[in-house]
Parts: C-alpha cells; sequence; structure tokens
C-alpha cells in the first residue's frame, strides 16, 4: 500500500469509528463512492477494533522478563516441589512452564504446571491461573485432561495435571496426512469433550491443534488451557457473546484444521 | 547525554533490537534442536509462542514504518519504549491527542497484519529482508 492510500484509508477509518456502528455502512458507501478496495480496506480494520484494545498495551518489557525465564530452568530440574520431584522440562507457554514431575506419594507421573515467577506478584494472573485449574477441575471427562491438584510450594503456584505421553494434533498434522476416518475420531472426542464442559457451563477459549493431545491409544485429551467458568469469567472479557460458541474462531477450530489437512 | 530527551528517544529501538534479536535467536535454537526438545514439548498444552509473536511484531512494524513513519515510531516508543503517552508526544514533538490516535490506529492496523502474516503461515520473513 502506497503511504497516500494508507493515509486515505486512515482518514475513513477513523470517520467511521466516530459513527454509530449502524450508520458505518451508509457512510462508508457515501465516503468510499464506489471505490471497492478502498472500502475492503477501511472494514477490514473496523473488524480489529475491539481485538485491538488490549494488543501490545503491556510494554514489551515486562514480556522480556517472562521471555528471559523461558531458558530452561535448569535449577528445577532434580528439585522437589511440594510433594513433587521435578524430572524434566515439557516446554513454556504464555503464563508457566510445563515440567514433567513425580508425585512422590502416589508414584505416578504428572504435569506440572508453574506459574511463572514475575507473575505471581498480580493478583488478577494468579485468579486466572487458578481459575482455569478449577474450571477443568469441574469436568471429568475421559477427553478432558484430568486436573489433579493446584498448590503453592516456596511461593510458587502450580498446577499438577494429568500426564499425557504421545502428541498434540498440531504434531500429528505436520508428520503426515490425517486420513478421514482419524479426522473424524478426533472431532468426535474433542465434540464430546466441548459437549461435556458446556453442560457444566465451563468455556473453552483456545480450541486449536496444539491444545490437543493424542494417546497412542487413540483418545484425544483436551487441554486446561483457555478453560473458565462460563458466567464470571465473561463478564470480564470483551467481544464475549463470541467466545460462549467454544468452536467459534473457524480458524482455530480442531474439526476445521482436521478438515484443512484431510 | 547532550540532550535531556536524547535517552528516551533511543530506548525503544534498543530495547526492540535486543528483545527482537534475542526472540529471534531463541526460535532458531528451539527450531535446530528439535530433536531434543522431543514430542512432548506441548504435553500439557500451552499457549503460543511469545518469542515467535515478537519476531512477527517486528516485522510488522518495519512494513508499518515504510507507509506511515511516525506510527512505527509511535509504537516503537510505547511498546518497546516503554514510554508514556505524554513522553512519546513530546520525543516525537506532536501532541498527545495525535499519539493516542496514532497508537490506536496504529494496533488495529499491526494486529490486522499479524493475522493475515499468521495465515499465509511461516512466510513472514520472507517479505522483507532489509532493516
Amino acid at each position: 500500500m502506497k503511504p497516500e492510500r494508507w493515509q486515505q484509508v486512515e482518514q475513513l477509518y477513523l470517520a467511521a469509528l466516530e459513527r454509530d456502528p449502524a450508520q458505518r455502512t451508509a457512510f462508508l458507501d457515501q465516503a468510499c463512492a464506489g471505490d471497492l478496495a478502498l472500502r475492503r480496506q477501511v472494514e477490514t480494520l473496523l473488524q480489529y477494533e475491539t481485538r485491538a484494545e488490549d494488543f501490545i498495551e503491556a510494554p514489551a518489557l515486562e514480556v522480556a522478563a517472562a521471555l528471559l525465564t523461558d531458558e530452561p530452568h535448569a535449577s528445577l530440574l532434580g528439585r522437589e516441589l511440594g510433594h513433587y520431584r521435578i524430572q524434566s522440562r515439557l516446554g513454556a507457554g504464555g503464563m508457566g512452564e510445563v515440567y514433567l514431575a513425580e508425585d512422590r506419594r502416589l508414584g505416578r507421573k504428572v504435569a506440572l504446571k508453574l506459574l511463572l515467577k514475575e507473575f505471581t506478584q498480580d493478583p488478577e494472573r494468579v485468579r486466572r491461573f487458578e481459575q482455569e485449574a478449577r474450571a477443568a477441575s469441574a469436568l471429568n471427562h475421559p477427553n478432558i485432561i484430568t486436573v489433579y491438584e493446584i498448590g503453592q510450594a516456596d511461593g510458587v503456584h502450580f498446577i499438577a495435571t494429568e500426564y499425557v505421553a504421545g502428541q498434540t494434533l498440531r504434531q500429528r498434522m505436520r508428520a503426515t496426512r490425517l486420513e478421514l476416518i482419524e479426522v473424524l475420531e478426533v472431532a468426535t472426542q474433542v465434540a464430546t469433550a466441548l459437549a461435556a464442559a458446556h453442560e457444566a457451563r465451563i468455556v473453552h477459549r483456545d480450541i486449536k491443534p496444539e491444545n490437543l493431545m493424542l494417546r497412542p491409544d487413540g483418545y484425544v485429551k483436551v487441554g486446561t488451557t483457555g478453560m473458565s467458568m462460563g458466567k464470571e469469567d465473561l463478564s470480564q472479557h470483551k467481544g464475549t457473546k463470541d467466545q460462549r460458541r467454544p468452536l467459534k474462531k473457524s480458524g482455530d477450530s480442531p474439526i476445521c484444521s482436521g478438515g484443512r489437512v484431510a | 547525554m547532550a540532550e535531556p530527551g536524547s535517552f528516551l528517544r533511543h530506548l525503544g529501538a534498543v530495547v526492540r533490537r535486543i528483545l527482537v534479536d534475542f526472540a529471534r535467536t531463541k526460535r532458531f535454537a528451539k527450531r535446530g534442536g528439535a530433536a531434543v526438545q522431543v514430542s512432548l514439548a506441548e504435553a500439557v498444552v500451552i499457549p503460543q509462542e511469545r518469542d515467535a509473536d515478537l519476531v512477527a511484531l517486528d516485522e510488522a512494524l518495519a512494513a508499518l514504518s515504510e507507509i506511515d513513519e511516525r506510527k512505527s515510531r509511535v509504537v516503537e516508543l510505547r511498546f518497546f519504549g516503554g514510554l508514556s503517552v505524554e513522553e512519546t508526544a513530546e520525543v516525537l514533538k506532536i501532541s498527545p491527542e495525535t499519539v493516542m490516535r496514532d497508537w490506536k490506529v496504529a494496533k488495529v492496523w499491526l494486529l490486522h497484519e499479524l493475522s493475515s502474516r499468521a495465515a499465509t503461515s511461516g512466510s513472514g520473513k520472507e517479505k522483507r529482508d532489509e532493516a
């Protein structure tokens, strides 16, 4: 796009924003005067308006601390946290790191999700971290990862969940083409899980191939990240109406992704 | 340090360079080290990679600077430099209202740019090699 063209798009975008949403169509009809490309560009920007509200609002340096601590926590390996012995690091995400650990009381493997240290001082983060566990633990379903425990030891907040040895749907999709029968199999199991969640008034806002574990025995496990209690959470999120439909984002829906691959 | 504002003026660019380089190196190492990471990396399902996001944002910001230099500076100063609206206004010698407006529009533009880059998955890099 040329700078001059962009100026035009920007001006129309700002002008449209000032108008009531109901009047924007009429306004753009007139202002774009048949320039369909221009109109599309302005409309595209308008679509992102609500989503952009929180985008990059937290300064990069706040994110940086998390990024730096993203490095393998060698110090944690072999250490004990409560009755868990940390064995290896499985990965890291937005709010924390995930380790494979052994529950010494029961002698079983668990996945231990730790809230990043710099977030432990932030009550809102802690609340969200715990809420995710609470939402997931309200569910008892073979296709949803089981939450064993939520706790705090040595100042570290953690969630202990079932450990699934297997691969994510994303990894599976990268490996080889999925057969239609596999796609249906995964889709059915995910749908069952989401139906159960819906039944319990729990929304899963993050269904995507990365969040679905495939066990070697054929079971699909929906991860707990992104789960929240229906009502409580909805009041605090923007664009909530859409989020109540668990499979709303077509690009992220396992069925669509599966479908794309198939 | 001659001018009082000169530190703030460069802060954003410096932080951006450091963070993005770091994120890029890490992403690279991750790819190379895939064999070590094993297939369990996502075992418990984690929201997606922040470091990749920073690299993509950096690229989108470079694209923005080509059509609207000032807006990309506003984002650099505010997001990477952590400057307030007033500080940004002072550095760029524009009004706080303009900073707010630029910020708002730039965020929408960037988000759209990132989404379309994500849609054409992974090809973001090839688009631009300068900077």
